[in-house]
């Protein structure tokens, strides 16, 4: 499997948030120099060019390059299906909906609430970024 | 905050159904489930899922689709109910439809209904309902109820059960507060300039962050500031400014009051 599915990206403006998905993260074992931070899709894409990372947790909002314009950069434009690209967003759900409708993106998005909850991170990995579990089980 | 049906061992073998005939849909919906640690049995046509059926009805629950091909939700959950073995499952309607479509789908004989956004929580709730142990199964889902605000604008417990000790916690805090004062600021500064497009973007900021943070009045009142703008509402602009800078002024006083052994040692 190639490296890049070992790392994940968050992607957030707001430091705050970015902590506590790195946190959720380490706990469930993804080794801390395998997670990358950007705080904005720009920064993000940039990284993504630099280090290969091939999965991606990235907010909807950003001023520079929003959630859906990376994705659209990355899955659309340069047509990288070797990426597994999940939004997370305060948006409601259904706004989110409707600005994908027409793009031809297929990502799922899940609410940022789900950030504080005492949910198991290593669940959230498995169903969210498989194959980042099957790289931790080999570590 | 985790349901007490999520830390129960048993709830790992729970099995649940999924009739969906778009196989993007299938792989999210699964994908949800399996963040509960719940099973799920997918099934892409009314004819399959009562073809799975007949051969094993282990199943505490069917989300079904409406819209399938073939035969379409509303017949297969009425062939499911015909089944003596299989009629004590409870059937939810995965639904985007009218609230005058949902109550002719429970009246039909569906057992609930879940919106069909994909909201995680929603599909919870909807399911959760059913799973509970006790009382009545066969009702419909009510929407969740929120607790009662606590005296104070933050569920302290809530988030050292979530994060685990008061050291982390305190850098969590910090965090928060470092993003929230410049959001604060380049708010103000937008206020005093008039510049909509980035007090809209500095109350969403706000208020999702304080939502995360489990700070309910931070997050209220920057909502309503954002509903104010949104409206043109002049007169309730400058008051609920004010009550933004007064929740935030508060929350910081509680937290570094409440973290005050680590506060100041990290």
């Amino acid at each position: 499997m190639h490296p890049g599915y070992s790392s994940i990206l968050i992607v957030d403006n707001a430091e705050f948030i970015r902590m506590i998905a790195r946190l959720r993260l380490e706990g469930a074992g993804v080794p801390p120099k395998n997670i990358h931070e950007a705080e904005n899709g720009q920064v993000a894409y940039d990284l993504v060019v630099a280090q290969g990372i091939k999965n991606i947790l990235c907010d909807y909002e950003m001023a520079v390059m929003d959630g859906i314009e990376l994705a659209t950069k990355l899955l659309i434009i340069e047509q990288r299906q070797d990426i597994r690209f999940v939004l997370f967003s305060g948006t409601p759900l259904a706004k989110i909906t409707a600005a994908l409708a027409g793009t031809g993106l297929n990502i799922p998005v899940i609410p940022k609430t789900r950030l504080r909850e005492n949910w198991s991170a290593a669940d959230f990995i498995s169903a969210w970024f498989p194959e980042l579990t099957s790289t931790l089980s080999r570590q | 905050m985790v349901s007490p049906l999520a830390e129960n061992d048993a709830q790992k073998a729970v099995r649940i159904m999924v009739v969906e005939d778009v196989a993007f849909n299938l792989e999210i919906l699964a994908a949800i489930l399996a963040e509960r640690g719940w099973q799920a049995v997918t099934a892409t046509s009314g004819e399959a899922a009562l073809e799975i059926l007949a051969a094993d009805c282990d199943f505490q629950i069917i989300l079904m689709d409406i819209g399938l091909p073939g035969i379409d939700g509303l017949e297969t959950m009425r062939r499911i109910k015909e089944k003596p073995v299989c009629r004590g499952i409870p059937v939810i309607a995965l639904t985007a439809e009218s609230a005058a479509e949902r109550k002719r789908f429970l009246a039909a004989g569906f057992d609930g209904y879940a919106e069909k956004n994909f909201d995680p929580e929603q599909l919870f709730t909807a399911i959760e309902t059913h799973l509970a142990p006790a009382g009545d199964t066969r009702h419909t889902p009510e929407p969740a109820v929120m607790p009662p605000s606590p005296l104070l604008d933050l569920d302290f417990e809530a988030l050292l059960v979530t994060y685990g000790d008061e050291m982390l916690l305190c850098r969590i805090a910090k965090a928060f507060f470092a993003d929230t004062n410049t959001e604060l600021q380049r708010l103000g500064e937008a206020m005093t300039s008039g510049d909509r497009t980035v007090i809209l973007a500095c109350c969403h900021s706000l208020r999702g962050s304080a939502a995360i943070f489990t700070a309910k009045k931070l997050a209220r009142v920057s909502k309503e500031l954002e509903d104010c703008i949104r409206q043109g509402n002049k007169n309730g602009i400058e008051s609920a400014w004010h009550k933004v800078v007064a929740a935030h002024e508060s929350l910081r006083e509680i937290v570094t009051r409440r973290l005050s052994m680590t506060w100041n040692t990290q």
